[in-house]
This record gives structure tokens, C-alpha cells and sequence, in this order.
């Protein structure tokens, strides 16, 4: 019984922003390796350190930007597809499951 | 005053050549002796002090003596003419009068000379030689009104300067003996005689003698190799601190990682695993403190007053296993408290008496759900489904066997006990009912695994499967009336159950398990027994008489017509009169016919399930009734019955009856 494919869908794409975030991690500590490289006088590093900031830069850019759709997703579907967030679920029907289930027992005896 | 000095130097040097120097001796006279009447040295020395403070050399700028040095000719001649008094031409000035002037002047110019360099000496005479135009000039220069303005003009500037110049003057002086008093203060200490005699009195008085004291400590340049060390110390700390700053972030990338596949095992499978119909909310995991995810199974919402059980499970991810566990919260702090194993299901068993003995046999137990038979085989979503049916399953048994307690308390009179906190006995005539909530463990279902099948097992199965479905129709009931009044549903849901019982005496909160089965077994058994009554006093005694059971004249099934109803209601009653068969009291109308002497109706039904009341109604042949009343005692009815029959039934039979 999984959940519909929109929600998996967001799901994914939660994930997705959450190993963006990661990345940037990764990012920040490979730029800070590149600038202890180019203090070292590794002149070299240079264009690495760039890349690196860059892609520190991008990848956090991506991750706000995605977050933001999510948040948008979010707004439009409560009301729709989602309750209101103060609103509670309530556990209805399971009376009736139960009897669905007791009826199957007693057609299983009685037959 | 400020830039004389190096002006009057270039004046004595290179300007000379160009300007007519000599066309005022007298100006230069005064400007030296005023402001340095010392050598030339000490004026050089003053004008370094002051260049600075002063700026520029304003005031010679507006000597007229340079003035005149640039002047045009149709300015200057003007200018010469006047000077030399009212009255004489410029074509009269020959060289020859203007040498004579100049001799006559010799002994000032000389003087000036002196106080100016060589050279100016040499310039003088030079200039003496060309046109001496010029030369008359200084003695009439205080004179006239023209030259009164720019004297008066550069002699405000001069009293400026001189004043500022006194100002640096004083300054330097004050510095300077403050210098003294420094070093003769420190050479007290040494050199106490040389020391007092350059000291000032006011330092003497203030200060002791030697209370200041010097050391020489000779300054070392640090070496080239020192220099280079620490700068290498310097850049080893930042090489460091950014090495440990890039492990530090790569240490908590690594863990972040780690704990982020964990996170996204967990949502997808609480996304494959969780359906719509779950409901599941946010909540804190009281262990571990985290926020969590929750799952609700109790029946809480499905009409269920059950409250001693919460219904709540936190959905936990075991890493170790990685699957979804479900957590019962109040297993937790049943845990915590030492109490084990909440897992408990109702277990009917059915005994029946051995006449000869007084001893109950065991002939029946109820079938064992799917549910509690471990299943190795299922895969791990089919586990987590079942994890959740399992704690639904378990909640409802133990609102079950809470529901049985309560109804049961009322019920001893009638052959119900609660032996413990676990079992309830039902007590009929020939059998005996046996309700207990077991504990789910592994012997309890390898023994009902092993036993044989019995007689009764079916029947107990069935006893258990009503009394699960009348629960659950209770619950439709609550609902009910939840939806009908739902602000005394509130107030009561709060209170106590008791106290509920009590404030609403209404049909829709009595618990009925048990006595609508009860009622069943024990109205069959009235039935028994009235008809062996009737045999017994009727139809032995009249002949040809007969008894059947009628349909009794139709129920009156009272159906609140409330037009309000909205689907939801609708659909709930609709459920609820579904078992209105079963919850109804039992009744059997048994018609007994007697040939030529009318008919005894005979109203056997109860109004608690449990106990049995007769009507007896008689009409005789003519159809009239003689007797209608009721009896819940069945010795009263038999006496009652032999009376009828004796009295009014065809007297041919009461030789029948004596004989008896």
C-alpha cells in the first residue's frame, strides 16, 4: 500500500535537496583543502579552489531554490490533497474493518 | 619674517643678477637687524625652526623692493619721480648726479654690506655701475605716502610672525630645558655634583635625587634565522587551523551522509508502507527524546471508550535490521515500570457438565487468529502491515475483555463470575462458558496447535466472533450518538465511565456482550423447560391437545423517524439495526390448542436476557379470555396450569387428571 506518487515524488525530491545540502558540505571542506594547498604555495590549485567555490555556491543555490518549490508545493496542496496542519487525522472506519474481518471469520465457520 | 632667511640668501646669491639689488640698501638693513641681530648662522638656524610653522615667504613676496624689481617702466618711472620729490624729470636724473648720490651714500651701504655676504659687495659695485636710476631710491623711501602702505601692510604680517616666532622660540626653549632636567635628573644617580648644578630648583624640590634611574640594554636585531622561524610558526598555525577546518567539515559531511541514507531508508519505507487510511502525526519519542513519527491503532476514533490503552505507536526505523518497528508508546513505559508482554487475545472455551461426576469436560475452544500464529514466510512489507493489525488486534481484544469485566459485574445472579482480573465463567445448566484473555506466547499456541479438534470448537468460535462484532457495534453506537449530541459526548467521554452510566440511563451506552448470548443459551433452555412443563400438565392430561410455536405477534422495532439524520447517522443506524435481530430480547410464543376448550398462549420472554418471564393467556372456547397474567416462576406456572386445566378444560378429563 504506498503512498501515491505524488507524495513519493516529493519525497525524491526532498532527498534530493538534502544531498544537495550535503554536497555543499563537501564543497566548503574541498575549497578550504584547495586554499591550504594555495598557502602552501601550490599556485596551481588556483582554478581548483575556483571550481570548488563555484560549485559550493551552485549547489546551495540549488538547494534553496528547490526547498522553495517544495515550501510552495506545500502551501498549494493543504486544503487539496493534504489537511490543514492543525487539523488531526482521525483513525475512522476501523469499526468497520473489524466487522468486515469478523464477517469473513463467521462466513469461514459457517460455510 | 619666516622664509627671510633663505631668501635673504638668495637674494645675496643668484636674485642679485637679476634684480636691482641696489635700489634699496635701507630696506635691507632693517629687515636682517630686526629680526636677527645675530650671526648668520643663528638666523639660519631660526629659519628652519619657523619655515615649517609659517609656510611660505609671504612677506618678501610683498616687498616693494621686489615689487619694484618687476616692475614695468611706465610703473616704475612714475614711482622713481615721485620718490624723488615733487617737481623733478626723469629726463634730469643723469648718471653723473645719481654717482653722487651713491658716493654721498657710501658709508650705509657699506654698512649694509657687512651684514650680507661678500658677494654682495661685489653685486653693489656691479650694479653701481648700471643705470643708477634705482640707486637714489632707499633714502627717500620711508618718506613718501606710496611706500607708507606696504610698510604698514608687512609690518602687521611682521608682528605676526614675530609673535608666532617667540611662540616656537618659547617652545623650543621649554623643550629643551625639559630635556635638561631629564638627563640631570638621571645623572643624579651618578653623578650627583654635575647633576645638581644643571638642575632646576623647582625639580630639586618636587623630585629626590636619584629616584630616576636608567639601564642600557643593548638591542638585538633579531637574526635572519629567528625572523624566518617565526614567520614559519606564524604560517604553520594557519596551515593547521585550515587543515582542521577541512577535516572538521569532512568529518561532519561523512556522518551527515550517513545519517541521511539512514533518514531516506526510512522514508521510503514509511512511504511504501503507509497508506492513506494510517493515520500517522508527529510526535516526540519519549526515549530517545527525538522527533518522531506516530501511528494511531487504537479505536479510539472508531467509537471505542477505551482509555486505558492509548492506541499510539512510534514508528521507529531499526538500523540494525533495517525495517520499520512500531512501538507501542504506553509499552514503553510499561517496560520501564517492569511489566511485559501486553499481548493478550480472549479465549473462549465452552466445558460441559458430566452428569454422573458434577465435572466440566473441556469440548470446545475458540479457533486462534491468523494473526497470532507467527509467520516467518511474509516479506517485510507484509510485516509492517502486520505489525500494525497485530497492535490493532491487541487493543481490541483487551477493550474486549474490559467491556466483558464491566458488563459482568452486573451479571452474577445469572451464572456470571469474574474469576480474576483475567477470566470471566458463564454457568448454564449443562456447560459451561469459559472467557480469558491469555498472554500470547509460544506454549499457549503450540498447545492449541496440538489439540484435537473438538465438538464445541466451532460453537466457540462463534461465541467469540459475536461477541467481537457486538463490540464493535457498540462503538457504531457511541459514534452515534457522538454525531446526534456531540457536546454531552464530550462532557461524558471526559468523565468517567461510571459516572456516565449513571447521567444517561440510554439504551446506546449499556454495554451488551454477553447477555444477548447469555440470553440466547438460557431462553433455549426456557423454552425446554416450558415445553416440557406444558407436556408435562397440558398435553398429557387433555388429549388430543397440541402445542406449536407461533410467531409472535411482530416486534414492535421502534425506528426513531428523526428527519435530521445526516448521511453519516443514516449510515450508522442503517448499521446498527443491522443486529437489532440478534441484540433483540429473545421471545417464543408457544400456542397450545385444546379441542373443544379454546387455546393457552404462552408468552415466554425476558426483559434483562437473562431471566424469563411467562405470560399465560387463556381463552376459552368461546373466545373469550379468562386469564392473562404472567409468571416468572416456573413452579407457580405449573400450579397455575394444573388449576386451568382442572377448572376449565373439559371436566371428562379430570378423572384423567386424578388418576395422575
Amino acid at each position: 500500500m504506498p503512498q501515491p506518487e505524488f507524495i513519493q515524488e516529493r519525497l525524491e525530491s526532498l532527498n534530493a535537496i538534502d544531498n544537495r545540502l550535503l554536497s555543499t558540505l563537501l564543497h566548503a571542506s574541498q575549497a578550504v583543502g584547495t586554499i591550504e594547498e594555495l598557502k602552501r604555495g601550490n599556485e596551481n590549485m588556483k582554478p581548483q579552489f575556483e571550481n570548488h567555490v563555484r560549485s559550493f555556491y551552485s549547489s546551495l543555490e540549488e538547494a534553496t531554490v528547490a526547498l522553495r518549490r517544495e515550501i510552495r508545493h506545500l502551501d498549494e496542496n493543504v486544503g487539496t490533497r493534504l489537511l490543514p496542519i492543525n487539523v488531526n487525522k482521525k483513525a475512522v472506519g476501523q469499526d468497520n474493518e473489524k466487522m468486515r474481518e469478523q464477517f469473513e471469520h463467521l462466513e469461514r465457520e459457517a460455510s | 619674517m619666516a622664509g627671510e632667511g633663505p631668501r635673504a640668501n638668495g637674494f645675496g646669491s643668484d636674485n642679485m643678477y637679476k634684480k636691482p639689488l641696489a635700489i634699496d640698501p635701507n630696506l635691507i638693513r632693517p629687515a636682517p637687524s630686526s629680526a636677527s641681530p645675530s650671526a648668520d648662522s643663528d638666523n639660519e638656524h631660526k629659519s628652519e625652526q619657523n619655515q615649517p610653522s609659517t609656510g611660505m615667504a609671504q612677506p618678501l613676496v610683498n616687498n616693494p623692493y621686489e615689487i619694484f624689481g618687476n616692475m614695468p617702466l611706465d610703473q616704475l618711472i612714475p614711482l622713481i619721480l615721485q620718490s624723488r620729490g615733487t617737481g623733478t624729470k626723469f629726463a634730469d636724473l643723469t648718471e653723473e648726479s645719481l654717482m653722487e648720490e651713491i658716493i654721498k651714500d657710501d658709508v650705509p651701504l657699506s654698512q649694509a654690506q657687512r651684514d650680507a655676504d661678500g658677494d654682495l659687495d661685489m653685486d653693489v659695485s656691479q650694479f653701481a655701475n648700471e643705470p643708477g636710476q634705482q640707486t637714489p631710491e632707499p633714502q627717500q623711501i620711508e618718506g613718501p605716502a606710496r611706500a607708507d602702505e606696504d610698510a604698514a601692510l608687512s609690518q602687521e604680517k611682521f608682528r605676526q610672525l614675530k609673535a608666532s616666532t617667540v611662540q616656537s622660540l618659547n617652545l623650543a626653549v621649554n623643550e629643551s630645558s625639559l630635556a635638561l632636567e631629564f638627563v640631570s635628573l638621571l645623572l643624579s644617580s651618578v653623578r650627583p655634583s654635575a647633576a645638581n648644578a644643571s638642575m632646576s630648583p623647582f625639580l630639586k624640590k618636587t623630585v629626590p635625587q636619584a629616584s630616576l634611574n636608567a639601564e642600557k640594554i643593548p638591542f638585538q636585531t633579531p637574526s635572519s634565522a629567528e625572523v624566518l622561524d617565526r614567520s614559519l610558526i606564524a604560517k604553520g598555525w594557519k596551515q593547521r587551523s585550515l587543515e582542521e577546518s577541512r577535516t572538521l567539515l569532512k568529518d561532519s559531511y561523512q556522518a551527515l551522509e550517513k545519517s541521511l541514507k539512514k533518514e531516506h531508508s526510512y522514508w521510503s519505507k514509511v512511504s511504501h508502507n503507509i497508506s492513506k487510511k494510517d493515520v500517522v502525526f508527529r510526535i516526540k519519542d519519549r526515549e530517545t527524546g527525538e522527533k518522531s513519527l506516530g501511528i494511531k491503532y487504537g479505536y479510539e476514533d472508531s467509537g471505542s471508550t477505551y482509555t486505558q490503552e492509548r492506541g499510539i505507536a512510534v514508528l521507529k526505523h531499526n538500523s540494525k535490521l533495517d525495517r520499520l518497528e512500531l512501538v507501542p508508546a504506553d509499552r514503553q513505559q510499561a517496560n520501564a515500570l517492569g511489566k511485559d508482554n501486553n499481548e493478550k487475545f480472549v479465549r473462549v472455551r465452552i466445558f460441559t457438565k458430566i452428569e454422573e461426576e458434577d465435572d466440566y469436560i473441556l469440548t470446545g475452544e475458540s479457533r486462534l487468529d491468523e494473526l497470532l500464529i507467527p509467520n516467518q514466510a511474509a516479506g517485510e512489507e507484509f510485516d509492517f502491515r502486520r505489525q500494525i493489525s497485530r497492535l490493532k488486534f491487541f487493543i481490541f481484544e483487551k477493550d474486549l475483555m474490559y467491556q466483558l469485566k464491566r458488563e459482568s459485574e452486573n451479571l452474577i445472579s445469572y451464572g456470571v463470575s469474574i474469576e480474576n482480573e483475567n477470566k470471566i465463567t458463564i454457568e448454564f445448566s449443562t456447560e459451561k462458558l469459559e472467557l480469558e484473555t491469555m498472554p500470547v506466547n509460544d506454549d499457549v499456541i503450540m498447545n492449541h496447535q496440538q489439540d484435537a479438534p473438538k465438538t464445541d470448537d466451532r460453537k466457540a468460535t462463534l461465541v467469540l466472533i459475536m461477541l467481537r462484532m457486538l463490540l464493535v457495534v457498540i462503538y457504531k453506537k457511541q459514534l452515534r450518538k457522538k454525531l446526534l449530541c456531540p457536546q454531552t459526548s464530550m462532557g461524558a467521554s471526559v468523565k468517567s465511565p461510571k459516572t456516565h452510566k449513571a447521567v444517561g440511563k440510554l439504551q446506546d451506552n449499556e454495554v451488551l456482550l454477553l447477555r444477548p448470548i447469555i440470553g440466547k443459551f438460557k431462553h433455549e433452555s426456557y423454552v425446554n423447560l416450558l415445553k416440557k412443563i406444558i407436556k408435562g400438565f397440558v398435553l398429557d392430561v387433555v388429549e388430543d391437545s397440541s402445542v406449536r410455536k407461533v410467531s409472535g405477534s411482530s416486534h414492535p422495532v421502534t425506528i426513531k423517524n428523526e428527519a435530521v439524520y445526516d448521511n453519516h447517522i443514516a449510515k450508522l443506524d442503517k448499521e446498527i439495526h443491522l443486529f437489532d435481530k440478534i441484540l433483540e430480547m429473545p421471545r417464543s410464543d408457544l400456542l397450545v390448542e385444546l379441542p373443544k376448550s379454546g387455546t393457552i398462549l404462552f408468552v415466554l420472554q425476558s426483559s434483562n436476557y437473562c431471566n424469563a418471564t411467562t405470560g399465560v393467556k387463556y381463552t376459552n372456547g368461546e373466545g373469550e379470555i379468562l386469564f392473562d397474567t404472567s409468571f416468572s416462576n416456573f413452579k407457580e406456572l405449573e400450579d397455575f396450569l394444573h388449576f386451568i386445566v382442572s377448572e376449565y378444560v373439559a371436566g371428562g378429563q379430570e378423572n384423567g387428571v386424578k388418576d395422575e
